[in-house]
């Protein structure tokens, strides 16, 4: 048999296997029996419930405490979320104070904890009403008494006092103290703590009194009581220990007290390692070496747990199982949460029969890293917990969830908080990265009120907050869309007036010009043969007009000139409107990506398809120009017909495209918006050319063959029809259909849209 | 006296009809629930019977009246059905009649007759004298509505503990009652008799079981609560009821909720709660009584006039006066009550010692606790109860001896010998501290007496001729004494 206990503390009747602080067991008797009230304080892992089992409670029953009775009736427990519940069930266990009970309508432990309820005098009356023998004292035992600052009353209460210590716990610490106040009766009361929670003890009205009365701080072991810690109790079974490993333990222990727990476990492995390797000799080095040292033995034989899971649901049941039962949100130092079975199945959506399946490989007798221990059956109120915190320390897996966990109730607390402000008027919705960031969590973590309840009140109310914001942004994102789309459809608006403006301009000059010179020319010829003598005269005269034609041919000039510079303005304005539209494209892209990435429901206002097409050319030029091979398009010409009107100067772009360009500046004002493509051209290409034309802000209507399949076979031509129905082609359609299907019935010649068609050549 | 059955209960056979076929009826299990609660306090099997009235008609049974002089309770369930029963009548009757022969109904101020209500019964309805007057133990709970609705175990898990709450209290107060009436030796609780009386105001339906909870916790610390029978519901009459009542009492309790109260007849159409709470100012300002009052933060009300008194006791001194308006929870109002109740009972404790001899606390130092011999003797020639400090034993033991002797003296006298100055200078400090803190006692004189050797600092002392200051730097006169013996009325 296994002589260490490895993460669980010593048992009553483990005691001959307690070593190491039998010199520390008198001055705690000594205490208890001045004041009644003892209080065991230590570090996490120091050893004080063993302490109490296997120290204190033998020496009672040995007699050895003066001036009290001969026998102890023992009531034990841990206060968890109930502490006089807690305390009923302890003593009204079997045998404690009561022996085959009658039945009746309530049960012992109703009637005890009613009484306990009854005033502050309530465990005097439950011990009085049990009879007891005239020689027999009742010790209470506490244990870890922390846990009354953990288990508070959350979720209890709202507004100021909800994280406050409840009327429960006063109310149980009332009837601990009680006891004090009467020394005449043989009730004794020990709790055992851990050190850092002594502060939290002031809360309690007359506890932090009765503390310093009865404190016990648990000494650390010298490097004697360690050596025999570890030694005897392998002797004690009839094994010895190699005095290498021996000090090694010793050394490995160190004085960290935290790390008794640790030796403990490691001890425990290197007995099993040692069975395993069939008993051979002393208990040595390689032995400890091969379960991994104090260091790694705790990491490694849980991962060896965990490893037995075999599916992936029973190691997510696992990762929430676990998640519940460790706490580092309320309290940073961490601390476990005894939890009960029904609870951990609401946590994690799973039945007792795979909850038990997944418990079982951690609640092994060698291993017992879960209490209950296996063999215990799991009721629905059967309270489940951890064995001890170091697991939560040294486990690797186990720390990251519990650190996982910690930041989802942060993030849930922040945001049941804000939403609380919100609702009182105090704090805005949530935008930006804090939404991003909840609803990340959201998604990944999937909250429910049972979980939400165990950190703070307000689930729903935080949730609703949460998709309030996701309105807001959606709203937000819309409004902006609209608002480009207004800007860039009043630019266009703007340019399409001066456009008229300058063509009416450029007409009056010209007309202008003309009847001058006509005019003047008349003048000359009709003139000339008239009298000479008038010739000087009228030749000075003319001379005079002439210099006033020139200086109206001159303003004239400048009026043109005037055009051209409005029409440059023009140009430029429009190349702003064009460049706006990409940048609507842009927006909407990383819209889409928003959408994507934190699964938003998309805004409908999103798919315009008016900005989306020039943004989906884009993707599609991209993509085409990859799929087909480069030396494909250099045998391609395109013959690119640069208009006056025309921003996007496509030459650049189709000349990186691996197209052949030959550019021309046409003279005609009509913008560009259709193709012509040769029979020899690859139908990608052509397409190519078209998404090109598109995402540059073409409305492009016409994709046309030459109507002679022997007309420059390998040229596209880029240029204006007015022939064509005036419905741009979407990227998508062009994607969609075939090259030859995209062609459209052309306008008879006559009823061409505009004046002044620049057909190519040969159409 | 010695009976052989402790109980009767005394029902109607319709409150008993099982509402499932399978299944105890209502007076059954109540019959078997307070069993299991008794005999545990009277640590024996409780003797509790009654008439199974199987017939379930009216037919009385003389076998039951012959029962009644050695049966030392009886409990009567109360319902509209069973005050109009001839049981309710002929058991009440029989059972008092045969009280008057084994010592009478009453048991100092307590009755051997219990009264459960297990249906509360319409104002009109006629009620035996003899539970009229008495207030009983509600075992029904009223809802919103006022709608009322029996407790039974059988109605899930708050109603269960609510039963068992109940039951319990009830069998602890007739484990009290046994224990006077079975036991003719033994005297009544002298704890009891010198514990004050506290007045726990009744309250509206809001604040009940709060006030359930005082209730038994104080009765079971042994406090006497009042009051202990209904209040009159005419204004003029429940005044004059609630002045005497609160007139025995030197604590006065008052729980404040959302509900307004009821209100009794009477020109004034103040609720009871509030006009409890003006007499009991009353009381405060003409003699001192102590008052807590229980205002849960945050309490609001519906009610206009509830809400008027409700920020009358948070901002109106005269609501408030001479209380401690307690905003906490529960236990924190317990926590207020008993430490009132606390300094009530030290405070009583000083008065009696009134009558006692004059207590007179010669501080010294150990060194010169010799010197004080010629003091002490004539100080106790004239049976003045003369005290010296404690010097041997724990620190905080020690520290709190002695405090304990100056605050319970008449007089102190500082010893000033061959300590030194700061040692002078400290003492008188603690007593000024101590005589600061004394409130509603006897004036605690304070004389220095100057005894060899002579310093600078004494010598100054002399020379101020400050009142209080004994000259004995000489040597022991009995004519320095004179300013004390006068200050305690001693000759």
């Amino acid at each position: 048999m296994n002589p260490f206990p490895g993460l669980r503390p010593f048992l009553e009747e483990e005691a001959y296997l307690f070593f190491g602080r039998e010199q520390q067991v008198g001055a705690m008797l000594a205490k208890l029996a001045r004041t009644h009230f003892l209080t065991v304080v230590g570090t996490s892992g120091c050893g004080k419930s063993s302490l109490v089992n296997c120290g204190l409670l033998p020496a009672l029953h040995r007699g050895e405490m003066k001036g009290a009775r001969a026998k102890w009736r023992v009531a034990h427990f841990r206060p968890g979320n109930d502490p006089i519940g807690g305390m009923a069930r302890a003593l009204a266990a079997e045998d404690v104070l009561y022996s085959n009970a009658p039945p009746g309508v309530f049960s012992l432990e109703e009637i005890v904890e009613s009484t306990l309820r009854m005033s502050r005098l309530g465990l005097l009356d439950v011990w009085e009403q049990a009879h007891r023998g005239p020689d027999e004292n009742l010790l209470v035992v506490v244990d870890q008494f922390e846990e009354l600052f953990r288990f508070h009353s959350i979720g209890t209460a709202d507004g100021p006092r909800a994280y406050e210590l409840g009327d429960e716990a006063t109310a149980f610490v009332n009837l601990l103290l009680e006891v004090r106040s009467h020394p005449t009766i043989p009730i004794y009361v020990v709790l055992t703590m851990r050190s850092d929670f002594l502060g939290d003890t002031a809360q309690l009205a007359g506890l932090p009194e009765a503390i310093n009365e009865g404190q016990y701080l648990v000494p650390r072991m010298t490097r004697e009581e360690r050596k025999r810690a570890i030694e005897m109790p392998v002797g004690e079974v009839g094994a010895s220990m190699s005095p290498v490993l021996l000090t090694r333990l010793v050394n490995d222990v160190g004085d960290n007290a935290d790390q008794l727990s640790i030796l403990q476990h490691a001890l425990n492995r290197t007995w099993a390692q040692w069975e395993k390797d069939g008993r051979n000799g002393a208990l040595d080095l390689p032995q400890y070496q091969a379960i991994g040292t104090m260091a790694l033995a705790l990491d490694r034989h849980a991962e060896k747990a965990y490893g037995e899971l075999t599916t992936d649901r029973d190691r997510e049941i696992c990762a929430k199982l676990f998640k519940a039962l460790t706490d580092k949100a309320t309290d940073s130092r961490g601390i476990r949460r005894p939890t009960t079975v029904a609870t951990l199945c609401a946590l994690t959506g799973a039945p007792v029969a795979d909850l038990e399946r997944v418990m079982a490989v951690f609640r092994k007798p060698s291993r017992s890293f879960l209490m209950p221990p296996a063999g215990e059956e799991l009721r629905p109120q059967t309270v489940v917990d951890i064995s001890h915190e170091s697991l939560m320390r040294v486990w690797e897996r186990l720390r990251s969830w519990s650190d996982d966990e910690a930041q989802s109730a942060l993030m849930y607390r922040r945001l049941a908080e804000t939403a609380r402000l919100h609702a009182a008027d105090k704090a805005d919705l949530w935008r930006g990265r804090d939404l991003e960031g909840a609803l990340l969590w959201r998604e990944a973590v999937h909250p429910t009120q049972l979980w939400a309840e165990r950190y703070a009140p307000g689930f729903e109310a935080a949730m609703a907050f949460l998709d309030k914001g996701v309105a807001a942004r959606e709203a937000e994102v819309a409004e902006r869309v609209a608002a480009e789309r207004r800007t860039a459809e009043a630019e266009q608006e703007k340019v399409q007036t001066r456009r008229k403006y300058r063509r009416a301009l450029i007409g009056l000059a010209v007309v202008l010009v003309a009847v001058m010179a006509v005019g003047l020319e008349l003048f000359l010829i009709g003139r000339a043969n008239a009298k000479e003598a008038e010739a000087a005269r009228r030749e000075q005269a003319a001379t005079k007009q002439q210099e006033a034609a020139a200086a109206q041919q001159a303003k004239a000039t400048a009026a043109i000139a005037s055009a051209k510079e409005s029409q440059k303005e023009a140009n430029a304005l429009q190349s702003s409107v064009k460049k706006q539209i990409v940048e609507t494209g842009e927006l909407y892209a990383g819209a889409r990506e928003a959408v994507r990435q934190y699964s938003i429901v998309p805004a409908r206002s999103l798919d315009r398809p008016e900005v989306a097409h020039r943004f989906d050319a884009l993707t599609r030029v991209t993509a085409l120009a990859q799929s087909t091979p480069r030396a494909e398009r250099s045998g391609i010409t395109v013959e690119y017909f640069f208009k006056p009107t025309d921003t996007a100067d496509l030459g650049a772009a189709l000349t990186e495209l691996g197209f052949e360009v030959d550019r021309k500046e046409a003279r005609n004002p009509n913008v560009t918006n259709a193709i012509w493509y040769g029979s020899e051209v690859p139908e990608e290409s052509v397409k190519l050319v078209a998404y090109a034309l598109i995402r540059a802000g073409y409305d492009l209507v016409g994709i046309q063959p030459q109507s002679d399949p022997k007309v420059k076979p390998k040229v596209i031509q880029v240029g204006h029809t007015g022939r064509l129905a005036e419905e741009p082609f979407t990227a998508e359609t062009i994607a969609a259909t075939p090259l030859a299907d995209l062609r459209r019935v052309e306008a008879p010649e006559g009823k061409a849209v505009f004046r002044g068609v620049e057909e190519p050549a040969g159409n | 006296m010695s009976f052989s059955r402790h109980a009767f209960i005394s029902y109607a056979h319709i409150d008993n009809q099982p509402l499932l076929d399978a299944s105890d009826g209502w007076v059954t299990t109540f019959h078997r629930a307070l069993g299991q609660l008794l005999s545990p306090k009277l640590g024996c099997v409780a003797d509790i019977w009654r008439d199974e009235r199987l017939t379930g008609n009216d037919i009385f049974s003389d076998e039951i009246l012959q029962q009644f002089p050695s049966t030392a309770v009886l409990v009567s369930v109360l319902s509209p059905r069973y005050v109009k029963s001839d049981w309710c009548e002929k058991e009440i009757i029989g059972f008092c009649e045969a009280a008057e022969r084994t010592g009478g109904v009453a048991v100092g101020n307590k009755s051997r007759i219990f009264k459960v209500i297990k249906t509360p019964i319409d104002a009109g309805e006629e009620v035996p004298p003899v539970l009229r007057d008495m207030l009983g133990y509600a075992f029904y709970e009223t809802d919103e509505d006022h709608v009322p609705r029996e407790l039974d175990p059988a109605f899930g898990d708050a109603a269960r503990q609510e039963f068992l709450r109940k039951v319990n209290k009830l069998a602890w107060d007739m484990k009290t009652l046994l224990d006077e009436l079975m036991d003719e030796e033994a005297a009544p609780q002298a704890e009891t008799q010198t514990k004050p009386a506290v007045y726990l105001a009744e309250c509206a339906r809001d604040r009940r079981v709060a006030r359930e909870l005082i209730e038994q916790e104080l009765e079971r610390l042994g406090y006497l609560v009042l009051p202990a029978h209904p209040l009159p519901t005419d204004e003029a009459e429940l005044v004059a009821e609630v002045e005497k009542l609160i007139a025995q009492c030197s604590l006065s309790v008052h729980l404040v909720g959302t509900g307004y109260g009821a209100v009794p007849d009477g020109a004034g159409e103040k609720s009871v709660v509030v006009l409890q709470n003006e007499i009991a100012v009353e009381a405060s300002r003409k003699r001192a009584l102590k008052r807590v009052i229980s205002l849960p933060a945050g309490t609001e009300s519906a009610q206009a006039a509830q809400q008027a008194f409700i920020d009358a006791l948070h901002t109106d001194p005269s609501a408030q006066f001479a209380a401690d308006l307690i905003t906490g929870s529960l236990e924190d109002v317990k926590s207020a009550i008993l430490a009132a109740l606390k300094s009530i009972e030290s405070a009583q404790k000083g008065e009696t010692s009134e009558a006692a001899p004059k207590r007179v606390y010669v501080i010294c130092d150990a060194q010169d606790r010799k010197a004080t011999v010629p003091l002490l003797k004539a100080l106790k020639a004239r049976s003045i109860d003369v005290r010296t400090p404690v010097f041997t034993g724990d620190p905080a033991q020690v520290r709190e001896a002695n405090q304990e002797l100056l605050a319970n003296c008449d007089a102190a006298i500082i010893f000033y010998a061959a300590a030194d100055e700061a040692w002078k200078f400290q003492q008188h400090n603690e007593v000024q501290r101590v005589r600061a803190g004394r409130t509603g006692k006897a004036p605690l004189h304070e004389l220095t007496y100057l005894a060899a050797p002579m310093t600078d600092d004494k010598d100054l002392l002399l020379s101020m001729g400050e009142a209080g200051v004994i000259d004995a730097t000489g040597g022991f006169s009995e004519e320095a004494l004179a300013p004390l013996f006068q200050a305690l009325g001693v000759s």
